[in-house]
């Protein structure tokens, strides 16, 4: 890339698809999956599954099917809990959810999530839902590039309450004020790094609101905690 | 922008809060909405930088865009239909959000910032926020006074990181020192490895700082801003005559501020001016009158002083006093000195390429002033050096040196002090009983300084701007004016003149052609454009 100069960027799945429509035709390569997601998808699986990997599917194939088939099912017989179909910023699928759906736009956007860039997460029944937003949360908030002001400071806070709520000092109050939150942050910012930021965080307490619910009750009973911490810095500047 | 627009100039139509709006083609929204007064508040915007639509503070709704729009990004169309938090809620609860972010993570030193009273947080969060905080985690820390250079102290946990500081030393002096270290809520403004905030105009960054994380070293901690008196005043350090607004306490300035005006300064000044604003303030005052050497009355000598009378006379006028001045200097020239030959104390000076893009290469504030009033012409700097060797070689009679200026320190040489002293009738009329020529002038009256007087000055590009007097004057002083005309008196001349500064300066408007139709409220502001 010569700096000034009038540039090309595409994904490396998209080139990787070019070889074969040419060797194929177009045709052909429409003619693969649905009418409206045409051609094939790698899905980086990932997670508690027992064949992690980077698969290429046909477009629409059936997701439990992948989860089952592809990846080998869920790791030493364990229960699927939830699902993060398209790269962390989409919406959580629940096991329930992922009943019947289908790898293409469409079915996944009707389904309530997004196909997204296929960063295909799978969690069991082993993970505790508030460690998962908050390790969420630190990753957004340190990507955040800090440019505008809600993603910068909002992106940060909410860690900090799920920080809070993680080690058993969550108020009531404190889900109603994430959403809030996210509200503000959401469509007010200079690129979309917010909107896609406030979609797990929304999903996983709108999905998972009772464990969130259990916790923070816990935390004014004052019922002990005990948390195997995922270890790094979420308090402070740093 | 002026009033008038010109045909060839394209307006669109637009409504802001149900007012109807019409602005020129490519004016945005914040601009747009402040020419029907509505405020839009804004931090990161600055009409004389580039736009980069961080702060999310000036958002707006615009009728059929799916999201609220930045006022300062957002230019005006035809028809386009605009709300700001007058008319909105969405767009009040936007800009409450913004503030309750800022705020989360700044520091509680309204306390101890010299910012307090001047702070747009502070008057943003009354307008547009005033409500209580949500906040009980720990905010994150940051380097708190840490020096950027000579002149700017930095507090980094304050900033809320509108970036005006980096694009000013990027895109006005191009000397690009400050930068943003880290991302995320630990970004910080830095300075560059091994290099100062150290342009001639770094100053600068300051009045344009929203907060207080941007603190003048000079000023810090002297004073809180609501003790002070402020006037809008016209710096009289050169030509460019920058628009300034100097807070005075206790008859100090304590701090100098640069006013937005888009035909002279933006909103910019130079380090060299702020700083050294008290330079044209001695500290030592001529008080009282003296006639060789020794103190007489003020009559006395101006009786003395009217040996000038009907003689040849070398006259040296300052370059920073005002056009009401120069008109009673002309004047007297004419009505009561015989040949007269003016002379205006005028030095040019090298600029570097930063110093260029806002300095005049000149010491001389209102030499544009004397000249549109006829009292100088052609080059002034020779004139100055042609009047100094005349009377370095004992061939000036008489001499009248007015204002401080008049005769410039670098320039009193033994051989000028001593024609100064062979002249007949020498007098000078000075601010600063430590000037070279005041223990050698014969007749030595106690003047005023530029900054105890209120008028008009002509900049170098002929623009006529009021100057509010910042300082109040010190007791035992005469004006020039009045000196000149007691001098008159006595020599048997009526120059009149009004006797308080406002009425002088409509007497000057109403005489001078150039100046006619013209009023003070006119000028006052940005000033106008001869």
């Amino acid at each position: 890339m010569a700096y000034g100069c009038p540039t090309i960027i595409n994904n490396t799945e998209t080139l990787a698809a070019v070889p074969w429509i040419i060797a194929n035709g177009g045709e052909a390569y429409a003619k693969i999956g649905p009418e409206k997601s045409p051609g094939t998808k790698l899905i980086s699986a990932s997670g508690h599954i027992n064949k992690p990997g980077v698969y290429e599917v046909d477009m629409g194939y059936p997701l439990m099917d992948f989860v089952n088939n592809e990846c080998g099912g869920i790791l030493n017989g364990g229960k699927l809990k939830g699902i993060i179909p398209g790269g962390s910023s989409v919406n959580i699928l629940t096991a329930e959810e992922c009943e019947g759906l289908k790898l293409d736009y469409e079915s996944m956007r009707d389904g309530g999530s997004s196909l997204g860039c296929a960063g295909f997460m799978v969690l069991d029944d082993s993970v505790d839902m508030i460690e998962a937003v908050l390790n969420l949360s630190h990753f957004y908030s340190h990507e955040s590039c800090g440019q505008c002001t809600p993603c910068r400071e909002g992106g940060h806070w909410i860690e900090k309450i799920f920080h809070r709520i993680a080690r058993g000092d969550g108020h009531p109050g404190d889900l109603e004020l994430v959403e809030n939150l996210c509200n503000q942050i959401g469509g007010h910012t200079i690129c979309a790094f917010g909107d896609t930021m406030i979609s797990p965080y929304l999903s996983i307490i709108d999905k998972f609101a009772d464990e969130f619910k259990t916790r923070i009750s816990d935390a004014l009973k004052g019922t002990q905690i005990v948390r195997e911490s995922l270890n790094f810095e979420t308090e402070g500047g740093h | 922008m002026t009033s008038q627009v010109s045909e060839t100039v394209d307006l669109v139509t637009l409504t802001i809060d149900d007012k109807q709006v019409r602005v020129p083609k490519g004016t945005n929204l914040i601009e747009a909405a402040k020419t029907v007064g509505i405020e839009i508040p804004h931090y990161c915007y600055h009409p004389h930088l580039s736009v980069p639509g961080n702060c999310r503070m000036c958002q707006v709704k615009v009728e059929g865009a799916p999201k609220l729009m930045i006022g300062c990004h957002s230019i005006a169309q035809n028809d386009m239909v605009v709300r700001t938090h007058n008319t909105s809620k969405e767009v009040d609860d936007a800009q409450a959000a913004t503030l309750e972010f800022i705020l989360i993570n700044h520091p509680l030193d309204c306390t101890v910032c010299d910012q307090a009273g001047h702070c747009k947080l502070q008057d943003y969060h009354y307008e547009y926020n005033a409500r209580p905080s949500r906040f009980i985690e720990d905010k994150v820390h940051k380097p708190k006074a840490k020096s950027l250079g000579p002149t700017v102290m930095l507090d980094a946990e304050r900033c809320i990181m509108c970036t005006r500081c980096i694009r000013f030393c990027d895109e006005v002096t191009g000397t690009s020192e400050l930068g943003m270290l880290n991302r995320g809520d630990r970004s910080e403004i830095t300075v560059n490895p091994n290099q100062e905030l150290d342009n001639p105009l770094s100053g600068s960054v300051v009045d344009l700082c929203p907060v207080g994380a941007l603190t003048h070293k000079q000023w810090r901690f002297n004073t809180r801003i609501w003790f002070t008196d402020q006037a809008d005043s016209i710096c009289p350090g050169c030509s460019t005559g920058c628009n300034v607004k100097v807070a005075e306490r206790d008859g100090q300035i304590v701090q100098v501020k640069a006013r937005l005006n888009d035909a002279v300064n933006k909103e910019w000044m130079c380090d060299e001016g702020r700083y050294g604003f008290m330079r044209f303030l001695p500290e030592t005052r001529v008080l009282g009158a003296r006639v060789k050497a020794e103190s007489v009355k003020y009559e006395a000598a101006i009786k003395e002083a009217a040996g000038l009378k009907a003689k040849d006379t070398l006259v040296f006028i300052a370059s920073d006093l005002l056009c009401e001045d120069y008109a009673t200097i002309k004047t007297f020239v004419d009505k009561v000195l015989g040949n007269a030959e003016v002379v205006m104390a005028y030095r040019s000076r090298k600029l570097s390429e930063v110093e260029q893009v806002l300095i005049s290469p000149d010491y001389a504030p209102n030499f544009k002033g004397a000249e549109t009033l006829g009292l100088v012409s052609g080059d002034l700097e020779m004139a100055y050096d042609a009047a100094l060797a005349k009377v370095a070689a004992n061939q000036a009679v008489n001499l009248l040196i007015i204002g401080d200026r008049g005769l410039l320190a670098e320039d009193a040489t033994g051989s000028v002090i001593a024609g100064l002293k062979q002249a007949a009738c020498s007098v000078g009329i000075f601010t600063d009983q430590n000037h070279p020529a005041a223990s050698v002038v014969s007749v030595l009256l106690g003047g005023r300084s530029i900054l105890e007087k209120s008028g008009l000055m002509i900049n170098r590009t002929g623009r006529l701007q009021y100057s509010a007097a910042a300082i109040e004057v010190k007791p035992g002083t005469d004006p020039e004016w009045r000196v000149l005309k007691d001098v008159a008196k006595s020599a048997g001349v009526e120059i009149g003149s009004a006797l308080k500064d406002r009425e002088r300066t409509l007497e000057l408007l109403a005489a001078e052609t150039k100046f006619s139709g013209l009023k003070i409220k006119d000028i006052k502001g940005v000033g106008i454009a001869l």
